[in-house]
């Protein structure tokens, strides 16, 4: 089996707004796939409609091989972006009841719950009551919620959103080490930065249509060429540089999207007389700069 | 399904019972049967006897009327003791040998000669002497014998020793005690009152025949005007048999014509034949209210349990994750099974606590009358129609409130929501008394068919009986509603479950209940 999952034209709207339209994707086995596009591009309700909280409209989602989402139910594993805990319910138990719920026996669910909470640095919480986590602890407890019944497709709308730096850590190994484990995991996420370091493939959605999907590698090539510069100074010169089509500026870092055909030693030339530069770096576009052609394009296009 | 159900209702009943609001609805109904029962028992018992005098400005009123509060006594007295003397011991309860005997004499007496026989006891000797010609000798000379030592031991008689001989004495509740023999008896008296020595004192005006004149009664306590009451009662009978007698009639006539009429209450048993009316007969037509207010409470707390769990945990973002592994449906029906698991065990601790201080009550509160309250608590009838409409009348409730529940994400918003429910509502308690005088009325049958009324007022009209059809079509009307308030909620909650911000009105909740599946109004995408 090849696919984990396939979506094949689906549609779903809610009452005059089309959420996702005509969306069809294919995510490969033992993957790490990102779902990545501005806030209310129809992330969500995609990944709520491939977990089966919700039917489309119309076209057909295949996951795991099967056609009925409640079917696989036992094999998936899936996080919300609202996520919360039993407030009075043991730590233990919370985890424990996830597995339950997705038809592991008691006992196999408390110790496989007590397990990967001693592995993931809870154990002295299995007995205290959720409420009493802190919340990049709770994070992580939900996070054991979603895995305790070793699924073979974990789904995770927006996994980093709201973590700090450790915790964005943690859950970055955590999604790496599932991988490592065979398992395909799918996440949303709005910030393409982390997309780009630990995706394998992604798919681009904008106002509920697909952009462009593929292998990460690729979808990056077809970008062209870029060059990654760190500077101090004004950064305004930059915008006027020959052979550069476009320059996403954050202040003390630049993207410049080079023109076809144009050397990258005449632009390093041009930069040095212009800020003081601290690293240049040719290599493709960022994911932030692919995704913005493509929405413009996209755009156009209509 | 079953089993993912069963999974999310144990959940839900094991975390109810570890909420404040379980272990106090557990408790609060307890809590007030014993109040209820015990408190105006208790006070009844330590409220002290109230004293009073009379300051007679007529210079008979006052004693005529302590002679006829005797009179009464003593009749209570006799029968009270014929009672006792023929359980056989006597002797416990301190009674003048001469009263024994006086009361056996007394026995085989018709109720007319022993009233007459206590008006010599409490009387002059010219009342002895009036005693009929149907008297023998023997109790003519019991009575002046006993009479004495009668008056002067029932004047020194406590509230406690009257209330063992008797409940019905008038001594365990009011004493009489002379007025202060001075000119400035009034200051005096007010001192007393002021001091809490004396309840309050009467006074009687020069010529109480003629009018009210100068009629007064003085206490600090004008809230309770049962000694008030209970006086001019009896004031008023002694005055009403002397105006009689001013036209002209006899003492005889004049009582007679006074004389009320008492009607014996009796009820019709089933079959046919009627029997003295009981206490416990009052009680068991009320029966169905009680069983109507305590399904109204449990069905409603349980519900409204529901309803703000619901939002609670909507609020905590828990349920969202749950449905990647349950279907909404599922989640809705566990929540309702759960919460039903709790309320019946909170109403079944009630049932049994109530029985069993039914059984044990007589114990601790001896005298009490026996009310059949273990009876009707134990009713196989009541207790059966209650559980089948508490679990219907639940089951509707909590599919209206766990669907409001889904869409609000604040107890505000879902209290507001609320308000037509709760109206609603409002409306078997208003009908609870006129429903139970009359419970097979014209308002009584066609509440019974609206189904959000059916329990409450099928449980009210329980003692009319309704006739089985109404049993067989109403039961099964709320069957159905149950059925399409499961369905429209499952529909309502599946879109609320996953909406955040405002809620929507009712009219939108209703849409979406009708709504095909495939078209529904979510805010948050």
């Amino acid at each position: 089996m090849s696919d984990a999952l396939i979506m094949d034209r689906v549609t779903k709207s809610f009452g005059d707004v089309v959420a996702v339209d005509e969306l069809s994707l294919r995510v490969p086995s033992g993957c790490i796939y990102g779902v990545l596009g501005p806030n209310g591009a129809g992330k969500t309700t995609a990944l709520r409609m491939i977990v089966g909280i919700l039917e489309p409209d119309s076209g057909s989602v295949s996951v795991l091989g099967l056609a009925d989402a409640a079917a696989v139910r036992q094999r998936i594993g899936y996080l919300p972006e609202e996520k919360g805990l039993y407030k009075k319910m043991r730590v233990g138990a919370m985890v424990a009841y996830a597995g339950e719920l997705k038809g592991m026996p008691k006992k196999a669910a408390h110790e496989n719950a007590i397990h990967l909470l001693n592995v993931y640095g809870l154990g002295d919480w299995v007995t205290k009551r959720c409420e009493a986590l802190s919340k990049g602890m709770s994070q992580k407890a939900m996070l054991l919620s979603t895995m305790i019944h070793d699924p073979d497709l974990v789904i995770l709308d927006e996994p980093f959103s709201g973590l700090d730096p450790v915790n964005t850590e943690i859950m970055r190994d955590v999604i790496v080490n599932m991988r490592r484990q065979g398992k395909t995991v799918l996440f949303s996420t709005h910030v393409m930065e982390q997309a780009e370091q630990i995706c394998d493939a992604i798919v681009l959605i904008h106002r509920g249509r697909k952009v462009l999907d593929g292998p990460l590698a690729s979808v990056l090539d077809a970008g062209g060429t870029a060059v990654q510069l760190d500077y101090d100074g004004d950064g305004e010169p930059l915008k006027e540089l020959r052979g550069v089509s476009r320059v996403n500026d954050a202040g003390k870092h630049a993207e410049l999207i080079l023109d076809s055909g144009t050397d990258p030693q005449d632009v390093l030339a041009q930069v040095v007389g212009k800020v003081r530069v601290r690293r240049f770096d040719l290599r493709e576009p960022s994911l932030h700069e692919v995704f913005v052609r493509a929405v413009k394009e996209d755009a156009s296009g209509e | 399904m079953a089993n993912r159900v069963a999974l999310v209702a144990r959940r839900e009943y094991l975390e109810n019972l570890g909420t404040k609001g379980f272990w106090l609805g557990l408790l609060v109904f307890p809590v007030i049967l014993i109040a209820s029962i015990a408190v105006p028992f208790l006070f009844s018992k330590s409220a002290g006897r109230r004293t009073y005098t009379v300051i007679d400005g007529s210079g008979w009123l006052g004693a005529a009327v302590q002679e006829r509060i005797l009179t009464q006594e003593f009749t209570t007295l006799l029968r009270a003791t014929i009672r006792i003397e023929e359980s056989g011991d006597s002797s416990a309860y301190a009674l003048p040998d001469s009263m024994v005997e006086l009361a056996v004499a007394v026995k085989p007496l018709s109720d007319d000669h022993r009233a007459r026989v206590a008006g010599a006891l409490a009387g002059s000797d010219a009342a002895v002497e009036a005693l009929d010609s149907a008297l023998d000798s023997y109790v003519k000379e019991l009575v002046l014998s006993a009479r004495a030592e009668a008056q002067s031991w029932y004047r020194s008689l406590t509230a406690k020793q009257a209330k063992r001989i008797d409940d019905g004495l008038d001594a365990t509740r009011y004493a009489y005690v002379a007025p202060p023999d001075r000119p400035a008896a009034v200051d005096e008296l007010n001192r007393q009152i002021a001091d809490g020595r004396l309840f309050a004192y009467f006074v009687i005006g020069p010529d109480p025949v003629t009018g009210s004149d100068g009629t007064r009664y003085v206490s600090k306590n004008l809230t309770d005007t049962s000694l008030r009451d209970w006086y001019a009662w009896r004031a008023s009978e002694v005055v009403r048999e002397r105006r009689i007698e001013r036209q002209g009639l006899t003492s005889e006539i004049a009582g007679w014509l006074s004389a009320p009429l008492s009607f014996v209450g009796e009820v019709v048993g089933s079959g046919g034949a009627t029997s003295a009316a009981k206490a416990s007969d009052k009680l068991r037509q009320w029966a169905p209210a009680i069983f109507v207010y305590i399904l109204w409470v449990s069905v409603f707390s349980s519900a409204q349990m529901l309803l703000m769990n619901t939002v609670e945990e909507k609020s905590n973002r828990v349920l969202e994750v749950l449905l990647s592994s349950v279907s909404s449906l599922e989640l809705m029906s566990g929540k309702i099974l759960g919460m039903a698991a709790t309320g019946l065990t909170i109403v079944g601790a009630w049932v049994a606590f109530f029985y069993a201080t039914t059984m044990a009550l007589p114990r601790f509160f001896v005298g009490m009358p026996d009310l059949g309250l273990a009876q009707i608590a134990s009713d196989p009838v009541y207790l059966l129609l209650f559980l089948c409409y508490y679990i219907f009348g639940y089951f509707l409730y909590a599919a209206l409130l766990v669907a409001i529940g889904s869409v609000c994400s604040t107890h505000k918003e879902a209290q507001n929501l609320m308000t037509p429910i709760v109206l609603a509502l409002i409306l078997p308690l208003l009908t609870l008394t006129p429903i139970t005088r009359d419970p097979n009325g014209t308002l009584a049958r066609i509440l019974s068919f609206i189904p959000t009324f059916t329990p409450f007022v099928m449980m009210n009209r329980s003692a009319g009986p309704p006739e089985v059809w109404e049993y067989v079509v109403t039961t099964v009307e709320l069957m159905l509603s149950v059925v399409v308030a499961f369905w429209a909620a499952g529909r309502v909650f599946r879109v609320g479950v996953l909406m955040t911000g405002k809620p929507p009105s009712l009219r939108e909740i209703v849409r979406w209940a009708r709504a095909s599946g495939g078209r529904r109004q979510i805010n948050a995408l």
